[in-house]
């Protein structure tokens, strides 16, 4: 078995943006940031520490965040690498920096399992309540939750590279 | 500072020392002894909490006497620099530097690689035109997707594939020749270029007045692809201008075979052979060998309804 410790190290650029994305709609949110690690050698390898918050939106964009950004910036960080090294094998230094960043960056997408434990639970109170966000990303939530749990399986390697190549190779192909 | 009395021992304390158990205030010895009594009874999260100074701030510690401090939306009390500090946490400059730097270096990879972008678009835009019959614009995209990739050579394969096709096309085989070769050369395995490769000798030998060789190419197309209506009329053809340039009998003979198969299989097949027909009746009729401009030139609206004209 490798270590989460030493997957975390190898993709750390996942984990900085990962960190950045909850600190990010904690500011957008006004949510207030107590503490905030962007890497470390230790578990877990990056936190925010926030204050509490009550409302259902504010804690679902917060633990949804990195999932948003992380995919989105894998997927503008891999486009500049993908027709030359996917549709014509050509590989640079460059590419294989960006791919290896790019990479990183969409692995570390999934929210933690504390932050899915978080979103589950509060996900499933607020949907017993009929708040219609918590009922609208009621889906979201559980593929989040299930592909947390998938991650021990590499399904958060999976997921990057799937966002960051396999879809738009796909898109690719068929539009062009 | 707020002090709190201890609803246990009655003592003041300062009330962030304080902790509420069920509404009530106690120091920590008093709510241990409290809450140890309580063990029995379910207790539930919020029936025990700590208490907060509403004039000390939770981030700084500064203490403000009586007055009570703005809350941030959790109920913490903290004082305005605290405020703007959390709820504007700033990203370290390292964290900005870095992302500044990698999109830099997407942006540059995306100027360096634009190019492949520019070829895979125009291959697939030169694909599109080939698969509608534009050769001449499908072969014009792939040189340009081949200049832009020169990398991949299979591009520049492509681009003279197509450029043979337009000059096949354009009764210009001679020239299309050497690029099938050359293409062949290096993709072996295709079966329709070595048909087109028979099929543009076969031309070039025609425009040369070579009707050995050319006789020989129809015989080599018959082998790739036997008893269809073309293969008969190219054989018919190849007859006919053996006939016309020696007068051998037996050669009228068998295109004249050749020309009825390939009208009983067209018909068959339900496919229209255009004017070759009727040009090969007229090879045979005359013994002059006209190429397909010359024929056009001459019989706009074909040889037979010119004859019928003239009768």
């Amino acid at each position: 078995m490798i270590p989460g410790i030493l997957i975390a190290i190898l993709t750390f650029p996942g984990v900085i943006v990962h960190e950045a994305a909850h600190m990010l709609f904690c500011r957008l949110r006004r949510v207030a940031i107590f503490d905030a690690c962007f890497f470390r050698f230790g578990n877990p390898v990056g936190y925010v520490v926030h204050e509490n918050v009550k409302d259902f939106n504010t804690m679902f964009l917060i633990a949804v965040g990195p999932f948003i950004v992380n995919s989105l910036l894998c997927m503008v960080i891999c486009l500049p690498v993908l027709v030359p090294t996917q549709m014509f094998g050509q590989f640079d230094p460059l590419s294989y920096v960006l791919m290896w960043i790019g990479l990183s960056i969409g692995m570390h997408a999934f929210p933690s399992t504390q932050d899915a434990r978080v979103l589950w639970s509060a996900a499933r109170t607020a949907a017993k309540q009929g708040r219609p966000l918590a009922i609208a990303s009621f889906p979201l939530v559980v593929a989040i939750y299930i592909a947390n749990l998938l991650s021990f399986f590499w399904f958060d390697y999976v997921y990057g590279f799937a966002i960051g190549f396999t879809l738009p190779t796909y898109l690719l192909k068929r539009v062009g | 500072m707020t002090q709190v009395e201890c609803a246990g021992c009655r003592k003041s304390f300062p009330m962030n020392e304080t902790y509420a158990v069920h509404g009530r205030a106690f120091c920590q010895p008093c709510g241990d002894a409290e809450l140890s009594q309580l063990a029995s009874v379910n207790v539930r999260p919020g029936d025990v909490a700590r208490q907060v100074d509403p004039t000390i701030c939770a981030g700084c510690q500064l203490d403000t006497g009586r007055s009570a401090l703005g809350t941030l939306p959790s109920g913490l009390p903290v004082c305005e620099p605290c405020r703007e500090k959390v709820l504007n946490r700033p990203y370290p400059g390292w964290v900005k530097a870095a992302f500044a730097a990698v999109l830099v270096l997407a942006a540059v990879s995306f100027a360096r690689n634009w190019r492949f972008a520019a070829g895979y678009w125009e291959t697939k835009q030169s694909v599109r035109a080939a698969q509608t019959g534009d050769f001449r614009k499908a072969s014009e995209l792939m040189d340009r997707a081949a200049r832009n990739v020169p990398e991949a050579a299979e591009l520049g394969e492509l681009a003279s594939y197509y450029r043979a096709l337009v000059f096949l096309s354009g009764d210009r085989s001679a020239e299309a020749v050497p690029l099938l070769e050359a293409y062949i050369a290096r993709n072996p395995t295709s079966e329709t270029a070595k048909g087109l490769l028979i099929q543009a000798q076969s031309g070039a030998a025609f425009d040369r007045k070579d009707y050995d060789a050319f006789l020989t190419a129809a015989h080599k197309y018959a082998g790739t692809d036997p008893g269809t209506a073309n293969t008969a009329l190219r054989l018919a053809s190849a007859y006919a201008c053996k006939y016309a340039s020696t007068g051998d009998e037996k050669f009228k003979q068998e295109a004249a075979e050749n020309l009825a198969r390939a009208r009983t299989r067209a018909s068959l097949q339900k496919e229209d052979l255009g004017n070759l027909p009727e040009r090969i009746e007229h090879r045979l009729a005359t013994r002059e060998i006209l190429s397909p401009t010359e024929y056009q030139k001459r019989y706009p609206r074909g040889w037979k309804t010119a004859a019928g004209e003239e009768r």
